[in-house]
């Protein structure tokens, strides 16, 4: 999957994006549920994308569906590394150089409680929700 | 005669028809309950000075509480007659509406008026097992109707119990799906925060985390709710921290 892309050593000073759905943003902010792992085996973890290679514009152009809406979240990369069991792992793939993984359990439990609580306290928007908007690299 | 009432050596039986001590207690014939309650003796004049409950007490705070009684009764009644007018009673109590009058939906909890930014989001919450399909929607989060009451449960329950102790309305939380089938409660009051999550599977005990974001390494609370006891203290507490001021 990554032969394409060498795999690099993420900065604690970096950014991380990513796509929340308009279905789970609840009073402007997203709903504690989105910080979740994704796929399986080497690919599991929580998908994002790396500012040194993408824009938080361009991560919301990579929702697949083109009916899609919502915004995009960013988290730095020093936060993220505090929360308890999670690491930041750069997955590139073929057509996105950008994707991480955050890898650690974020459900079950006491812990995965509190990790999704921490996720809730270190994001900001990089893109806010624009009602009916399709998605645009306007922003 | 000036004789200690309470004092236990004085208090003496009498056997086999000797008389011993307490000689100013009366026959038996005296002793007989009146209307007026039992007589005092005279003799006693440490009792006499204190107030004594009579029989005519005891029929007097009886009589009041049949008239409480029947009072309460038709305040009842007219609440529910009311209600079931649709129609809000005197000191308006807000009852949360079931999304849909499915069969066997239990009614949730009747809530003060003073707590309806609770009912509200329990009213909106209601979307997150109603969701209709969105294709465009990759995470699909959903919950079971049943998993969403526990965690109405869990809220109100502890909202009251907030409100009942100190008057006061917690914060409303955010409900929202969570990680497989569960449901989140998610409080936020600068500089506090709570995470409440309900898993759907029932044999399982709720788990929350919350913290003080201005001291977060040594002000927290976390920890799993116990089935068997409706009201968390370490919720409570860290709810009532949550309250609008």
């Amino acid at each position: 999957m990554s032969e394409s892309w060498p795999i690099e050593q993420i900065p604690d000073a970096d950014r991380l994006f990513m796509r929340v759905h308009r279905n789970y943003i609840q009073n402007s902010q997203p709903i504690p549920g989105v910080f979740q792992n994704h796929g399986e085996g080497e690919q599991e973890g929580m998908s994002t994308d790396w500012s040194r290679h993408s824009t938080a514009a361009q991560t919301k152009l990579r929702a697949v569906n083109p009916a899609w809406r919502g915004g995009v979240i960013q988290m730095v990369v020093r936060d993220v590394r505090k929360i308890p069991r999670q690491t930041v792992q750069h997955a590139p793939l073929p057509d996105n150089r950008a994707h991480t993984n955050v890898k650690g359990p974020k459900k079950e439990s006491v812990e995965g409680t509190q990790v999704r609580y921490l996720f809730m306290s270190i994001w900001k928007w990089a893109i806010e929700d624009t009602g009916d908007a399709p998605a645009t690299t306007s922003t | 005669m000036r004789r200690n009432p309470i004092n236990i050596e004085l208090l003496e039986v009498e056997e086999a028809g000797v008389k011993t001590g307490c000689s100013d207690w009366l026959p038996s014939r005296e002793r007989e309950m009146q209307p007026g309650g039992f007589a005092a003796p005279q003799s006693h004049e440490d009792w006499s000075n204190a107030p004594a409950i009579t029989t005519q007490d005891v029929y007097r705070l009886a009589v009041e509480l049949a008239q409480m009684r029947e009072q309460i009764s038709q305040q009842l009644t007219e609440i529910q007659q009311k209600l079931s007018q649709r129609k809000e009673p005197r000191w308006r109590w807000h009852r949360t509406k079931p999304a849909r009058k499915d069969t066997g939906q239990r009614v949730l909890p009747f809530l003060p008026t003073d707590l309806s930014p609770i009912s509200d989001a329990i009213e909106n919450s209601k979307v997150i097992f109603n969701r209709p399909p969105d294709p465009s929607d990759d995470l699909a989060l959903r919950c079971s109707q049943e998993t969403w009451r526990r965690a109405i449960k869990i809220l109100t329950d502890h909202a009251l119990s907030v409100w009942e102790k100190a008057k006061t309305v917690i914060r409303s939380p955010v409900i929202s799906a969570g990680p497989d089938g569960s449901v989140d409660l998610y409080w936020t009051a600068e500089p506090y925060g709570l995470l409440l999550n309900v898993p759907a599977d029932p044999t399982q005990p709720a788990t929350y985390f919350g913290d003080d974001a201005t001291n977060p390494d040594s002000n927290r609370t976390s920890g799993k709710l116990n089935s068997s006891k409706l009201i968390d203290p370490g919720v409570l507490m860290w709810l009532a921290h949550t309250a609008e001021q």
